[in-house]
């Protein structure tokens, strides 16, 4: 499949919150999330996360048929690899601090660790799964800053009182999940071509 | 005066929405629900056991690391399980079964999980101490389970129980017509939002009533 391809799967298709439900708790709590700093936070760190995990696995695990330990490699070489890299960034560079801070926010999470394990099992080349899991990024701030946005309105709306708040949050995902079920990998291979 | 009343535990899906990543993609069958639920619990209880000893004998640098590698390595060891058991499942359930490692529940455990000597002296150090995340990974457990069994029903009018093989024991409604859509991470996200409506309204009542 093409880069336009792959980045349209991600962002609307395979989207990393609505069709994977990856981090779906911190959306409920960390309102945080929807600045522009955890946008290039995310972006940078899951870039850089799954770039490692696809070259441990293609270099260290794959030779010796271990490839069902990338997990475990991931956790012990690419989560402190990234910190420290985040950590000395932000020391060296202090209006870069609030990126630091985000980074480290988000990399021991089910968003960071899924969308690097779904890219590097996906049998893509490296800057294939460089694009898909930075757009994977992009697509999931997409949907936290428009779930957002559709949270303020619920708070102003009369809903019955049991569905206040997360409930009606979840329900709210759902139907927008629903609207993007049909961008499958047919459909953007019809529109883009393969 | 010290109370002798066990603490509350909130249930960890419906009341706190913890553990939820999995549950909306992934719990789509009873199966696949309770093969969710029991590897998570699994994964709180080996934690709520190990964590004690990662800190009293991992020097302070090194304890968050440890102890995501534990939790890394137990639910390698429950994905490799499962596998084994039923890779039939295991293929279904694809990247969720490591990802137990980081889902709420275990960073929940590895957040909370009380020092070795005050599990020694068999108390707690806060709100949640050693058996209340047993409890809470137990209800993580039933909501799991509950999850996948409604999803089921109204997604292909099936129940599918948990059996060692590649099959499961399908329990088939008859000629019902089900909304696929259930089946789906959109009907994930639905059912957990009634879900979720349905226990804060059942709070409530007991609350009036009390």
């Amino acid at each position: 499949m093409s880069y336009v391809g792959i980045i349209i799967l991600t962002v609307f298709g395979a989207n990393a919150l609505l069709s994977y439900g990856f981090a779906l708790c911190p959306i409920s709590r960390n309102r945080g999330l929807v600045r522009l700093y955890a946008l290039l936070a995310l972006v940078l760190v899951n870039a850089l996360s799954s770039g490692l995990l696809w070259a441990l696995r293609g270099f260290v695990l794959a030779p010796l048929g271990l490839e069902s330990l990338d997990l475990l490699l991931f956790v012990l070489v690419a989560v402190p690899v990234v910190r420290i890299l985040f950590r000395s960034v932000s020391e060296r560079i202090p209006s870069l601090a609030g990126l630091g801070l985000a980074a480290d926010e988000i990399l021991v999470s089910s968003i960071v660790f899924g969308i690097a394990l779904v890219t590097a099992r996906a049998g893509y080349s490296l800057p294939e799964a460089l694009v898909a899991s930075a757009s994977s990024a992009i697509g999931y701030w997409l949907a936290v800053v428009a779930l957002d946005a559709l949270r303020e309105r619920l708070e102003l709306s009369a809903i019955p009182g049991p569905f206040r708040g997360a409930p009606a949050m979840l329900i709210s995902a759902g139907l927008m999940a629903m609207a993007l079920m049909g961008v499958d990998a047919m459909f953007v291979r019809n529109v883009v071509g393969p | 005066m010290k109370s002798e009343r066990a603490a509350y535990v909130p249930n960890p899906v419906f009341g706190g929405l913890l553990g939820i990543c999995p549950l909306v993609a992934a719990a789509n069958s009873l199966v696949n629900g309770f093969v969710l639920g029991a590897g998570a619990a699994l994964s709180v209880a080996v934690l709520v056991a190990f964590l004690p000893l990662i800190q009293g004998f991992v020097p302070d640098r090194l304890r968050a690391p440890a102890s995501l590698a534990l939790a890394a390595g137990l639910a390698l060891l429950v994905a490799a399980g499962v596998e084994a058991l039923s890779p039939a499942v295991a293929r279904a359930l694809g990247v969720y079964l490591p990802l137990i490692a980081v889902s709420c529940v275990s960073l929940h455990a590895l957040r909370r999980a009380p020092a070795a000597t005050d599990l020694m002296r068999g108390e707690s150090t806060g709100a949640f101490g050693a058996g209340s995340l047993l409890v809470e990974a137990a209800l993580y457990f039933g909501a799991a389970t509950f999850i996948g069994a409604v999803r089921e029903l109204a997604g292909s009018g099936t129940l599918s129980f948990p059996m060692p093989g590649s099959q499961a024991f399908l329990f088939s409604l008859g000629d019902s017509s089900p909304a696929r859509l259930f089946a789906a991470p959109a009907g994930g996200f639905l059912v957990l939002g009634c879900l979720a409506a349905a226990y804060r309204a059942i709070l409530r009542a007991r609350k009036r009533s009390a």
